[in-house]
């Protein structure tokens, strides 16, 4: 299986020797990284606890800023947008799924698909039926009125993949987004994130530690010391 | 241009990050527990989220917070409600006693720190008020103060049955006074002593009889007892002394101009044309009016300070889940939007909750015999509004120091901590 068929050539991130340091420099979490992401491809990135991937993920989803180097989003680049462009980024050109599902709960899963859609031009009605689209794509229409504390974790994933989808983002960060699930339902998730990314042809990147599951993407990249390797 | 200015307020909505949707206020009253702020939409299976509905269910999340807050903010508003009722009342009842029976002006001694410690000479005084040109008629009045069939404040009034302010009273039962041991009683007096006309009446082991009962527009009369001047003056044994004049302008004149021209020729009195000039003699009304602000103003900033605290509790609690709405594209504006929104939540129940509390509290006055006969609480729609505004704007004032605190949250730091 093949991601460049749905590669059109263009380059969703770009990063050329990326820096980013914490507490006034003293660590170090990325130390000049470089990355090329085509559109379309599903890459997996893997590396040992404390090496950088949540921090290169939150720098390109515009969360954080580089202290040095070259990052591009889809052309953007990363240093020249202003905070409300990074929130129209991350509304609308860019989906997250974290570690650990982070769903609001006091709503319900569907609730949770929509707040992710109220920064756009949806109207309430129109964000509940695509809220109950996505969750149905992700195999939970049966527990769409169901609060987070009362889904499994594979659940809540799912939940957070369907929010993460909402806008229908060009490029998908997700952040371990099995760590919290056994392997069966981790490999389950990731089976059905594939399959998402190859049916929209999205950009899909996805940190991970298990190597079973790195193996399902497209490439590999791994880093080492806030370094590809 | 009313269709202008709802645009602009909608605009301003939007740049407050409520979008379209901070108007669609389609609230079920009965979708509480499940729906807050939704139209169900036939055919699906879950309800459209508003972002104002979003706003009630964190508001609901914490019931019990979010009541307490509204309490404490309402408190204010009942505070402010009640207490402004009242000192309407109360000038309303000091501008009518000056008017009352087509009195004019009311004449006092000068220099006295409230108006039952005026004391002025009843001939000599009259006799000089009677010589100012502009004054048609003189009434006398001794006013005291004493405890009466077991109410331990009773205004009572001695006057002379020949005045003219004396003739002017309407009667509801009886006849005026003539003797000096008869009496005649406010209608307010009346119940709160439990006497009708042809009862004998005991004061200081003296028998009266109550020969009438009258009613004015004046909340303090109605609770008065009134009996002869000489009668009074013997029982306080002060012979030949009145507290005050009643005094009728001749047609034509204006009362503020006879009042000046009285001080003029009589040194020793104030002449009182407007409950406005009635701190002249009594600065009883204006320390209560200034109470009444010092009271509102405390109890609103305590207000805003109480919705300070709750909302900046709340924004802490929600680091974590205001840095995951941050991350999936909310916008800092919009972050402040939800906080302000929920703060106004808030006031706008509390108005809802202090509004007919303050009314309700205000009215309690008139139920109770010992201040019923002082206080008749005034509504005018103007200063409720005004307790209602400052309520709701202290409590958003009270949520923008949270709502920027909740800006600031940065989505790496809130996903970072478990
Ligand atoms: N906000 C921060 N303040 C201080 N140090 C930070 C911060 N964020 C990351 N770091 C440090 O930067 C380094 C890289 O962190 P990062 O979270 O990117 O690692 P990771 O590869 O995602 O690890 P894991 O697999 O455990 O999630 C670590 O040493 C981490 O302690
Ligand atoms: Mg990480």
């Amino acid at each position: 299986m093949s991601d460049a068929k749905n590669a059109n050539g263009a380059q969703a991130i770009r990063a050329a020797g990326l820096v980013k340091r914490y507490q006034n420099g003293q660590i170090t979490a990325l130390d000049g990284l470089d990355l090329e992401v085509r559109a379309g491809e599903f890459v997996a990135v893997c590396g040992p606890s404390g090496c950088g991937k949540s921090t290169l993920l939150n720098l390109i989803a515009g969360i954080d800023r580089p202290d040095a180097g070259e990052l591009a989003v889809f052309g953007k680049r990363a240093a020249t947008l202003t905070e409300v462009e990074t929130d129209a980024l991350r509304s609308g050109v860019i989906g997250l799924v974290f570690q650990l599902h982070n769903l609001l709960p006091q709503l319900t899963a569907a609730e949770n698909v929509q707040v992710a859609m109220m920064p756009g031009e949806r109207t309430a009605a129109q964000r509940a039926a695509r809220a109950e689209e996505l969750l149905t794509r992700v195999g939970l229409a049966h527990r769409m009125n169901a609060l987070p504390p009362t889904l499994s974790g594979g659940e809540r994933q799912r939940v957070a993949v369907a929010r993460a989808l909402a806008n229908s983002p060009k490029l998908l960060l997700a952040d371990e987004p099995t760590g919290a699930l056994d392997s069966k339902t981790g490999g389950q998730l990731f089976e059905l994130l594939g399959e998402i990314q190859r049916e929209l042809g999205m950009t899909l990147l996805v940190v991970t530690h298990d190597e079973h599951i790195a193996a399902r993407a497209g490439r590999v990249v791994r880093i080492l010391d806030g370094k590809v390797c | 241009m009313a269709c202008a200015r709802l645009w602009s307020a909608q605009r301003a909505l939007y740049r407050l990050g409520l979008g379209a949707e901070g108007v669609e206020l389609s609230v079920g009253v009965w979708g509480i527990r499940r729906g807050w702020g939704l139209s169900y939409t036939a055919g699906m299976e879950t309800r459209p989220l508003t972002f104002f509905g979003m706003t009630l269910r964190n508001l609901y999340r914490q019931r019990l917070r979010t009541s307490l807050t509204i309490l404490g903010v309402s408190v204010g508003v009942v505070a402010m409600v009640a207490f402004t009722a009242v000192v309407r009342g109360m000038w309303a009842a000091t501008q009518g006693s000056i008017t009352a029976g087509g009195t004019d002006l009311l004449v006092f001694q000068k220099g006295v720190a409230g108006d039952i410690f005026s004391s002025l000479d009843e001939k000599k005084t009259e006799a000089s008020l009677r010589a100012v040109p502009g004054v048609a008629d003189v009434g006398a009045a001794l006013t005291h103060v004493m405890p009466v069939g077991g109410k331990p404040f009773f205004i009572t009034f001695g006057v002379r049955p020949d005045d003219y302010s004396s003739k002017s009273t309407t009667l509801i039962a009886g006849r005026t006074i003539k003797a000096d041991d008869e009496v005649a009683l406010g209608k307010l007096a009346a119940s709160a002593l439990d006497k009708k006309v042809g009862d004998t009446l005991s004061i200081w082991g003296r028998e009266y009889k109550v020969v009438g009962i009258f009613e004015t527009e004046v909340v303090f009369y109605n609770g008065a007892l009134v009996m002869n001047l000489t009668a009074l003056q013997k029982l306080t044994k002060r012979p030949g002394l009145v507290t005050t004049f009643q005094v009728k302008v001749a047609p034509g004149e204006k009362p503020v101009e006879v009042s000046w021209r009285i001080e003029k020729a009589n040194p020793d009195v104030v002449a009182i044309a407007s409950a406005s000039q009635y701190n002249k003699v009594d600065n009883g009304l204006d320390m209560i009016a200034k109470l009444q602000v010092a009271v509102s103003v405390l109890s609103t900033i305590v207000g805003g300070l109480i919705v300070l605290n709750t909302m900046w509790m709340s924004v802490h609690e929600r680091t974590k889940e205001i840095g995951v709405l941050r991350a999936v594209g909310w916008s800092r504006r919009r972050v402040i939007g939800m906080i302000l929104l929920e703060s106004l939540g808030v006031g706008v129940m509390a108005c809802v909750i202090g509004t007919p509390l303050g009314f309700g509290l205000a009215n309690a006055t008139t139920l109770w015999s010992t201040t019923n006969r002082f206080i008749q609480p005034v509504f005018d729609a103007a200063p409720v509004l005004v307790s209602m505004v400052v309520g709701v704007a202290l409590s958003i004032l009270g949520g923008f120091a949270p709502a920027w605190r909740a800006s600031r949250i940065s989505p790496v730091e809130a996903l970072r901590y478990e």
